[in-house]
């Protein structure tokens, strides 16, 4: 989830853009499979 | 009994011919009183310094895009509307080239790829998405990471091509182009597709540097105070440029919406969704149809 940001938040709020990124981009990233 | 005749009587005659007159002279009023195109350049802005542009071929003209870094490859997608183009992640990706091979383009239609003069489908953009990706060769396939409308579009790459993609991170994805609140009516649907009309609204109102600025401050940001001079020059020009009317407008009477929970369940490839938490505390159902899946945003 982004904190804060509308529809541009990559251009609004890019440092929490940026951490949401990085979190999904860590490498032990675990993934969730839906059924 | 013998089918009626349909006639004209004199004393109706002139009303049409004075109806039609009206008609041609408005046509001919808006055709002369469109706002030509800018003859400015894109601003440099579009893009950091150490990023290179460089330009792809696709079976609707080139695709423009910024490219820099070196590891696993993560392809911005920007999201459509006033003078969209890859400029809406230019803050974000340059944070990620010390570990990634980072490439962000302007879709064809926007920014300073390719703008035909034709009524764009999602079906053409996913095409031409498909054969820009492909157009490189990957050690393995790219991460997406792409907003709105754009995001929708990577899910349709997704399911027609998985092969072109490792993984989706998406914020706020949607079918339509429509945000909440911001949804277009019948009516402005119907009038964007007026075609000498919309053109008339577009070139002469929508796509002025007043209005991308209101549009920025009023429709895409919550804050209105963190939108830039910066921020409205560089959307208000590519607004501008040649032909920069016809994918907006397309997207406008909702000829790029497709159906994105049919595509949902085609899906093979992981996403990650982004929502931001003054929406809605999870994905609204009538833009992002995910029955099931928002368990798992829930999920620790």
């Amino acid at each position: 989830m982004i904190a804060d940001g509308g529809i541009m938040a990559a251009l609004e709020t890019p440092k929490a853009v940026v951490a949401a990124l990085d979190e999904q981009l860590r490498p032990d990233l675990r993934i969730l499979k839906a059924s | 009994m013998a089918p009626k005749k349909l006639q004209l009587r004199p004393k109706h005659a002139w009303r049409v011919g004075i109806g039609a007159g009206i008609l041609g002279a408005i046509l001919v009023a808006l055709k002369y009183a469109l706002r030509p195109p800018t003859k400015r350049r894109v601003p440099d802005a579009i893009s950091p310094p150490i990023f290179t542009t460089k330009v792809r071929h696709t079976s609707l003209g080139q695709v423009v895009y910024h490219e820099s870094g070196s590891g696993p490859a993560l392809v911005f997608v920007h999201n459509i509307g006033f003078g969209a183009s890859s400029y809406e992640w230019s803050k974000v990706y340059p944070e990620f080239v010390a570990r990634h091979r980072v490439i962000a383009l302007d879709l064809i239609g926007f920014g300073e790829s390719a703008r035909p003069a034709m009524r764009l489908t999602a079906a053409d953009c996913v095409r031409t998405l498909a054969e820009f990706l492909r157009s490189f060769e990957w050690e393995q396939p790219p991460v997406l990471v792409a907003s709105g409308w754009s995001a929708g579009l990577c899910v349709y790459l997704a399911t027609q091509h998985p092969e072109l993609v490792s993984r989706l991170i998406l914020h706020m994805p949607n079918g339509t182009g429509d945000v909440g609140s911001h949804s277009l009516s019948v009516f402005s649907r119907w009038l964007y597709r007026t075609p000498l009309l919309a053109r008339f609204l577009y070139r002469n109102q929508l796509s002025t540097k007043s209005s991308v600025a209101h549009w920025l401050r009023k429709a895409a940001f919550l804050e209105r105070a963190a939108v830039t001079e910066e921020m409205i020059d560089v959307i208000a020009t590519c607004a501008q440029q040649p032909s920069a009317e016809h994918a907006t407008l397309a997207w406008l009477g909702g000829g790029l919406s497709f159906d994105l929970e049919a595509r949902l369940h085609l899906l093979s490839r992981p996403m990650a969704l982004l929502w931001g938490e003054e929406r809605a505390a999870e994905p609204d159902d009538a833009l992002f149809p995910c029955k099931g899946w928002c368990q798992l945003l829930r999920s620790p």
